[in-house]
Formats: C-alpha cells, structure tokens, sequence
C-alpha cells in the first residue's frame, strides 16, 4: 500500500514489482485506446496484454505468450461502444467451423506449475433430438483434444512431484486448508491445527494489534470521501485511520489529474486492491488471496461492454447495495450534503457492521467465522447458509431455490395469490376502535370463519387486506426459496433479493426462538430496494410459522421452520400484512392437511444428493445453473466432505475449486485476454505464483492445469488440482445457452468419456427436474 | 372467549435492552448476544394478574428500535397504544435518560390529538443487574424509594430519575432481563391497574362479533374503515 507504487504505472516496462493499475477514463473520449480493424488479421488485444491472441474471424491462429510477463497496465477506455462491433459479435459468428487456440505460458521459470492451455473450437452440432447423443460424442472428442494439447510435462511433473511427496510427506497427512495451496501460508503455518490457521487468517477481528490485522487475508473499509472511516472488516479504528488517510489521497490524487481518471484497482506485490468510488462514500477491498484476484469476464459484460469486473469489485457492489438498502441513498446524500465530515456511523447500528462482516465472509470464503467471543456463541460459528450466499456471488447473483414437486410449489404460489385477496371484513361497530377489534378478531384457526371471509363479502366497499402488498416470498429454513408472487409489472432484482434474504437469515434466531403460540414475534423491517426504487422504502413483513401436519401436532417435534416474507409499499400496514400471513399459514398448516403433510415430507428432504437421486457416485458435488431464470442448485456438501474432514474446510475448498473453475472458464471472443490473463492468474494464483515462491515449487504440493474450451453451442473447462496427500480434484465446467454447469470429481482415475456422460446424465437430470429444482414466473397478480 | 388485546409500546434509546425487556417476558429466557433491532417487532403473550386470573390480557407489544434512523416510524407503533415502556439503562443513567425525556415530551405532544384513550406512561430503568449494588426485586411504584446504601453516583443520578417521575407523575420500575428481576411485577401491575370496564367492553364486543358472524351481514358503519384505506392506498404512491 506504499503510495508510491502508484507511480509506476507509466508504461514502462521494466520494473521490479509486478505493477498493475487499471484506471478508468470518465471523461468520455470517443476513441477507444486501441482500435481493432475489422480485418481477420491477428491483433494485440486492445487492452494491450502481450500474452493474448485475439481472432477476429474464421482463421485459426496460435500464440506462443511471450515468456517475459512485464509489468502491464491496463488503460481501459471508458467508451466501450466505441469498440468495433466485430469484438462484441464474435460470439453470435455464424461461421461454421472456427479453430482457434491460443496457449499462454508465463513465465516464471516455473514451467511446472504454470501450463494453461487455451482452445476455442466450434462444433457444428445438430439442433435435432438427437443432438444428445451427438453431443456426447463431441464433448468427449473436444475434452480428449483439449488434454492433449496440455504439454506431457505436465503429468510427468505432476506425478513426479506426487512421487516425491508419496516419499516423503509433508508434515501431517491430514487434510487442512493448505491443501491445494488455496491460500498463500508460510511454511511456519503447516505446524497450525485448522482452527488456529482459520482464525488467524481468516477470521474476523477488530483488534487493536498491527500483526493481527496484517496477517488477514482480506481487508474490506468502507470510508467516506473525507477520510472518516466508516466500516472496517478487520482492525480498530486506531489500526486502520492511517490507511483511511492514504486511500482518500490516492483516489484524490487520480480525481485531480486533467483527464479526472478514477483509479480502480492496484495489483502490487501479492495483494489486489480494489477501490470504488461511490462519492460520498469509498469502498475498498484488498486481497491476498489467489482465487479472488482473477479477473472476470462475463459473456453478459461482452455483449454490454461493460468493463471488467474483478470479484472485489462486485463484492463491493453488494456491500454498497446492502448500505443502500439500509439506509437508503437519498439519506446517505443528505447526510453528507450538510456536512463533509459527516459520521455515518451514527447512524448505522451494530447490526449492520454484524451484517456487513457476515457479508463479506461469506461471500469471500462461503462461512461466517467470527472471532468467538466465547465457547457458547456457537450461533456465530455455524458454517449454515455461507455457501449459498457465495454461489449466488459468484454466479452472478443467481437465487438458490428450494427443490419441491411442481404440484407443492404451483399451490404454495396460489396460497399467496388467494390470501392476498382475502377480503376485509366489514366492521361490528364504528368506533374509535372499531379498526382495532376487526383486524384482532377473525380468529384465523377457525375454519368457519375464514370460509366466512371468502364467502358472500360483497366486493364493493371494502378493500382486501393485500392491497399494499407487493412481493410476497415463502422460504425454508435455509433461506432458500420456495415461492414467491409479484407484481405483473414490477420485479424485484436478485440483488435487492440477496440483501433482503441475508438481513432475514441473520435475524432468524429471533424469529424462530419461540415454539408456541405464545410469544410469536412478527419483524416490520423498513428496507430500502435500491434497484427496485432507490429513493424510497418498502416494508417487510417477516414471521416464522411452523410446517406441522395433524399427526405430528400432538408430539413436542416442533415442525420445519417456513418464513413468510411480505413486501408492502406502505408503512401503516403491519396488520394487515399480519392477517395475509395468518391467511397464508392457515392455508399451509390447517386447510388441507393432506397437502400440510406432503409439504412436511418435501421439507424434510430438500437437498439434492447425487448418490440417492442422480447414481453418478464419481461426481462429488455440482452446481446447475438456468440461465434463463437465473437460478441455481447445488448438491449436498455433506456428500462432498463426508468422511473427509471439517465441513468449514471443506467449503472453503469447494469456494476455491469453483472460483477456479468459474473465473478460467471459457467465454466468448473477449476472453482471449481475459483467459489468457486468468490462466495466467490461475497459474500464478493457483499453482504456485503467491503461494509459494517460485523456487520451492518442485516442493509444491499443490499445482493445476487448466483447460478450456469453446464451443458455438456449448463450451468447456477442465481443470486438474493437485492436492498435497495425493487426492485429485477434477474440476470440469459445461455450459450452453441454457445453462452453466459445474462439477467435482475426486477420483483420479476417471475417463474423459466417464466425466462428460455422467456430467451429461446429471444436466440431463436437473432439465428433466427443470420445475422442481427452478421457480418459474412465481405467481403473478 | 379469549383475552382482550392490550396495545403496548417499548420505546427508548438504542442498546437500552428493550429487546431483552420483551424477550424475557415472553420466553422467560435471556440471551446476551441480542442483536438491534430493524424496524420493530411485533409480540403478542397472555397475561393475567398474579393476584387476580381473570383479569387476564393479551399483550400485543411493539418493540421498536432505539436508533434515531427508525425514529420518523415510532409513531405509527404508538398510535392506538394503551401503553408505553420507557426504557433507559441503568448502567448510563444520564445519556439514556435525557432521550427517555425526549420520549415523553414526544408522547404528551401527540397525545393531545386523541381523545380519551392517553398514552399511559411508564419510566423502567433496564439492566439492574449492573447497578453498583443489586436491586430488590421490588417495585418503587409512585413513591420509589431507593436504599441509600448505593454509589453517590449512580444514588444521586437515580434520585434524579425518581424526582422526575414524581414530577410528571409517572411510574417508576427497576429491571434485569437477564437476572429475570422486576418484570412480572411490571407487567401486573400494568395489568392492576387495568379498569374492570376493559374487560367489559370487550366482553359486549365480542358478543356482537358472534352475532355479527351468524347473521352474515353487518350493521355498522364502513365509513371508518374506508377513511383508512383510502389513506393507505395513496400512500402507496411510493412504489410507483
């Protein structure tokens, strides 16, 4: 973080440290830095990295990366639509059969570890039914070609190094959080059990102490233009004012230059800075971990043209949307409007930086570790939805729903719909208090009086208690979600959704502590959507019912836990909300008590296992995503860490493999680059580049090859971990229009034609389940 | 025939321990990691008078939050209560006080718009367990009257407090959520204090509501309902 390293961002190449600042260019320059001509000829990517190739039409071609990986620095021009239209169209090039390879090495003398190996290629595949079978074929064909392209010194160097480790292992056989080298370590670290390593790392401490806070892996603050520190994730306010002091003078610094360029990240030594400027507020992340250093190129931004994202970036996207959502951003402008030096502090609670760290923990490892405060808060300690909010993260916000049979969900969406419309009442008796009684006196548990409420109530005068309510949303006791109603006209975007659902998981101990009627507490959170409208707040309506069919009500078992979320414009209706939720949980748990006990059977069972419901025993653990809804599933982690260590270790390597496997992934022409640099990135990331020094790599236990590869319909990525006790990890990605496809695979012995048939069998799975695993539109009023 | 509802608001500076407050009337538990609460929450428990079982009432508490940020929403939680908890910590006396003061001017202000139906008032001193010398468990109801064994202090900043409250006529009440000390006595005393004509009332009330119910039709007038909807949905505007 030495300012001066800002320095050497010139474009002179020869320095000591690995410099890489990437700036953007507000002012609006109508010519793109380097302008592509629309020519097939082969180009320097315009980004100006010397390790990429970019092919611009049908002729193949192949770069040899140069060995030398000089300090870069990537001016990217903020006028993406300048760019000719031959980069953005590449994807949708309808020329029939397209080679296109491109190999990068880097070269850090370390030929071992640093293979990524790069092919693009198009099928011509056949839009009939019997594609299937076709694509299977091709798949295997592709995957084989792709392996074998992978120079042999790889697996020779890979075995010997396993060799050599089978020889002498390294201090212990059991596996820990170092396996795989997901994490740079020094060697003193291999002699710490996993809980010590976990908090000395990881966990998140507001200490006071310098050594604590430099030793973490991740940094993320929260400043206001001043320099007032707002949000720190590790480290007190005494430990972190300095840098506050530092980042504001590198973001003004670049503010005031003549082009009023904005500074966004800075790549120095083994850390990754990000820094967002949402004036009044800056929001910076630093990482030193390898995976979250890559870049990410979605096939979304090519087609846009937005600019590239680093994952710090987008994390940081969240926690400014979770600061909006809380406190709304016309009151953060005010605030600071007043007042430059303004404390927003003052008015966030202790909730929300509760709220914040757990965010970032689990979108940065999957788990919410805290610093334990005593061997009691075991709450805090509970890996529970972490790996869920990371997936989402990482799939770009995708929801995770919950698996139930279509029959179950269409009438869970239609409970919403009917109790939305239940009719007011007319009033006893006018009064004063008239309002009062009615709303407390339609005993829901009465059957008789609800069939009264849908009954003869002339529809004229009186309005239905969901008048004012605008999204509804049931979820599981995970948080995932099992229905939802919206408005015809207005959706609610996956990012509003994610903050609404991690403010309510970490509420959950409150809703949920009571077990009887009595003491039932209902939250009216006031929460701004900042996507859905920026400037104003909608309330929720948040309770906890319990799943409980006739036969179980007589035992003490207390039911699954079901939420009910209900989103109103206005703030005076709580009580109406209230008696849609009564509405809602006599629909659930008293009108039909056959369809209250499949529900309780569903809810017992919602996790996908690959062994009991898709038999591919190879597979470990997989991620579907629909890219069509923007939703997604994932197995059961337990059948991938059982009997296999700690679920906490285990997520953070499944939050390792799929980062790996998400940000190396094959996408569209843009990519050239950004695989290039992210195979880059993952030979250095993952391999050895920050994990260990280069030197002792032959002592490295952990190294990588990558592959990927493109197809017009479909495209994959193939990567192979190296664990240090011998264990493989085959990371294999397949996606297509409809899909992304994620998979896990630990035995080491498994064919190409085994890996694609089973991936095959399970994608074929989930679009068979399409309508239990995915919600459609929801209901829709 | 069930309790009547009896509308109860908790208001009072953040981290005061409202929420502890309820919780432990409710659950008769008490957690030390409470989280802030968003917004508020709403909690219903039946009571009933220790002295008495029949006087028995269905408490629909709003635990609001303390932070100024949730301030402009107070209102609507106090609209309609019969009740109002005012806590300050005993711990810090003096800051939470002076905001405990902001809360009854603030409901005396508004108070004065509804008719008979005021806002009663109850000043309740949370977190006794950290007084320098641990409290009686005994309620100092209109009098307060406070050993003179304690810290000069904390002795002289709650003398403070009781003067006040006999000032203003307000009851006073020692709790500790997390000792379980003061609380039932709150509670039933709040409930003593309830006029039989409450029970009454909602008695006759009910009544109607059953032959209202049989007959299938209504006799009242909607115009009250009306009024409120109409209100309700222009306020909707913000969503547009």
């Amino acid at each position: 973080m030495e300012p001066e390293n800002r320095e050497s961002s010139s474009d002179s190449p020869s320095h000591d440290n690995e410099v890489e600042i990437s700036k953007e260019n507000t002012k609006s320059s109508p010519v793109s830095k380097v302008l592509l001509p629309e020519g097939k000829k082969r180009n320097p990517s315009y980004v100006g990295d010397p390790t990429t190739a970019v092919d611009m039409g049908n002729v193949s071609t192949m770069s040899m990366a140069s060995n030398n990986v000089s300090p870069k620095m990537n001016v990217i021009p903020a006028q993406k639509r300048n760019i000719p239209r031959s980069i953005r169209s590449d994807q949708d090039s309808d020329v029939a059969s397209e080679f296109q390879l491109s190999h990068s090495q880097n070269g850090d003398d370390d030929i071992v570890n640093n293979e990524s190996s790069n092919v693009e290629e198009n099928v011509e595949e056949n839009d009939g039914d019997d594609a299937d079978e076709d694509d299977e074929e091709d798949l295997h064909n592709i995957l084989n070609d792709l392996i074998r392209h992978e120079p042999q010194a790889l697996y020779t160097t890979a075995s010997q190094s396993l060799a050599a480790q089978n020889v002498a292992p390294t201090s212990s056989n059991a596996s820990t959080i170092l396996d795989y080298n997901i994490f740079p370590y020094n060697e003193s670290d291999s002699e710490l059990s996993e809980n010590s390593l976990i908090s000395k790392y990881i966990s998140v401490s507001k200490n006071d102490s310098n050594s604590v806070f430099h030793s973490k892996y991740k940094q993320v603050f929260v400043l206001s233009s001043a320099g007032k520190p707002i949000y720190s994730l590790n480290g007190s306010d005494g430990v972190i004012m300095g840098y506050m002091g530092l980042i504001t003078t590198i973001v003004s610094t670049f503010e005031e230059t003549k082009d009023h360029e904005e500074i966004k990240s800075i790549t120095y030594d083994d850390c990754k800075i990000v820094i967002m400027n949402r004036s009044p507020l800056i929001l910076v992340a630093i990482t030193k971990i390898g995976y979250e250093k890559m870049q990410l190129r979605k096939a979304a931004d090519v087609e846009a043209d937005i600019d590239d994202q680093s994952i710090l970036s987008r994390q940081l996207d969240t926690l400014y949307n979770y600061l909006l959502s809380m406190i709304s951003k016309p009151m953060i402008t005010k605030n600071f409007h007043n007042r430059m030096n303004y404390d927003l502090r003052k008015i966030l609670t202790p909730l929300d930086f509760q709220n914040l760290d757990s965010i970032v923990m689990k979108i940065t490892y999957g788990i919410s570790i805290k610093e334990p405060i005593s061997t009691e808060d075991t709450r805090n300690t509970a890996p529970d939805i972490g790996f869920g909010v990371f997936a989402s993260e990482l799939l770009d916000s995708a929801l995770e729903c919950v698996k139930l049979t279509n029959t179950t969900r269409t009438k869970l969406n239609s409970i919403l719909l009917s109790s939305k419309k239940v009719k007011i009442p007319k009033p006893a008796e006018d009064g004063p208090s008239a309002y009062q009684t009615i709303t407390d006196s339609i005993p829901f548990l009465k059957a008789s009086a609800a069939s009264d409420i849908n009954g003869p109530t002339s529809p004229s005068a009186t309005g239905s208690y969901g008048d004012d309510l605008l999204f509804a949303i049931l979820l599981d006791a995970n948080c995932k979600i099992m229905s939802a109603m919206k408005p015809k006209h207005h959706n609610l975007k996956n990012e509003d959704l994610k903050i609404l659902l991690t403010l309510i998981s970490n509420q959950q101990h409150l809703t949920r502590h009571t077990k009887s009627e009595e003491g039932i507490l209902d939250l009216w959170i006031p929460i701004c959507m900042p996507h859905f409208n920026c400037n104003g707040f909608l309330y929720a309506f948040v309770k906890t019912i319990f799943v409980k069919p006739e036969d179980l009500r007589k035992t003490s078992s207390p039911g699954i836990p079901t939420t009910i979320v209900l989103l109103s414009s206005s703030k005076n209706s709580f009580f109406h909300m209230q008696e849609v939720s009564k509405q809602i949980e006599f629909r659930i748990n008293q009108k039909m008590p056959s369809f209250t006990s499949t529900l309780y059977q569903e809810l017992s069972t919602t996790t996908i296992s690959i062994f009991r419901d898709i038999h591919v025993p190879q597979i470990k653990h997989f991620i579907y995503k629909s890219r069509s809804s923007n939703q997604f599933v994932s197995s059961d982690i337990e059948e991938f860490s059982r009997g296999n260590g700690t679920t906490t270790m285990n997520i953070l390597k499944l939050v390792y493999f799929y980062s790996t496997l998400h940000n190396t992934r094959a996408t569209p022409i843009r990519n050239t680059d950004s695989s290039s640099s992210s195979g880059g990135s993952t030979g250095n990331g993952a391999s050895n580049g920050n994990l260990l020094p280069a030197k002792s790599a032959s002592e490295s236990n952990g190294s990588s090859s990558n592959s990927t590869s493109t197809g017009r319909n479909k495209k994959l990525t193939y990567i192979k971990n190296f664990g240090r006790n011998g264990e493989n990890i085959i990371c294999f990605m397949l996606c297509s229009d409809k899909y992304e496809f994620y998979c896990l695979c630990d035995d080491r012995t498994i064919t190409t034609q085994f890996l694609i048939n089973h991936s095959l069998k399970i994608i074929k799975w989930c679009e068979k389940n399409r309508k239990r695993l995915f919600i459609d539109a929801g209901a829709v009023f | 025939m069930g309790a009547p509802p009896f509308k109860l608001v908790l208001l009072g500076d953040s981290s005061v321990g409202k929420t502890s407050l309820v919780h432990r009337f409710t659950t008769e538990e008490f957690d030390p990691y409470t989280s802030n609460t968003i917004g508020a929450a709403f909690i219903t428990k039946e009571y009933h008078s220790s002295t008495n079982p029949d006087k028995k009432v269905k408490f629909e508490i709003w635990d609001t939050a303390g932070q100024e940020r949730y301030r402009s929403l107070t209102p609507m939680y106090y609209r309609n209560a019969k009740m109002a908890l005012i806590c300050y910590d005993l711990s810090n006396i003096p800051e939470s006080f002076e905001k405990s003061k902001f809360w009854i001017d603030q409901l005396r202000i508004n108070d004065t718009s509804s008719d008979s139906s005021e806002i009663k008032i109850r000043v309740v001193g949370t977190k006794g367990d950290l007084l320098p010398n641990k409290p009686t468990p005994r309620e100092s109801l209109e009098a307060g009257t406070e050993t003179s064994t304690e810290e000069d202090a904390t002795n002289e900043e709650l003398d403070a407090v009781n003067t006040y409250c006999l000032e203003s006529n307000i009851p006073h009440f020692i709790t500790s959520a997390k000792l379980g000390q003061g609380i039932s006595e709150l509670f039933t005393s709040i409930i003593d204090e309830i006029d039989e004509s409450f029970w009454d009332l909602y008695n006759q009330n009910q009544l109607e509501q059953e032959r209202i119910a049989k007959n299938g039709q209504s006799f009242g007038t909607i115009d009250f309902l009306n009024a409120r909807f109409k209100k309700t949905e222009t306020s909707k505007s913000c969503c547009s």
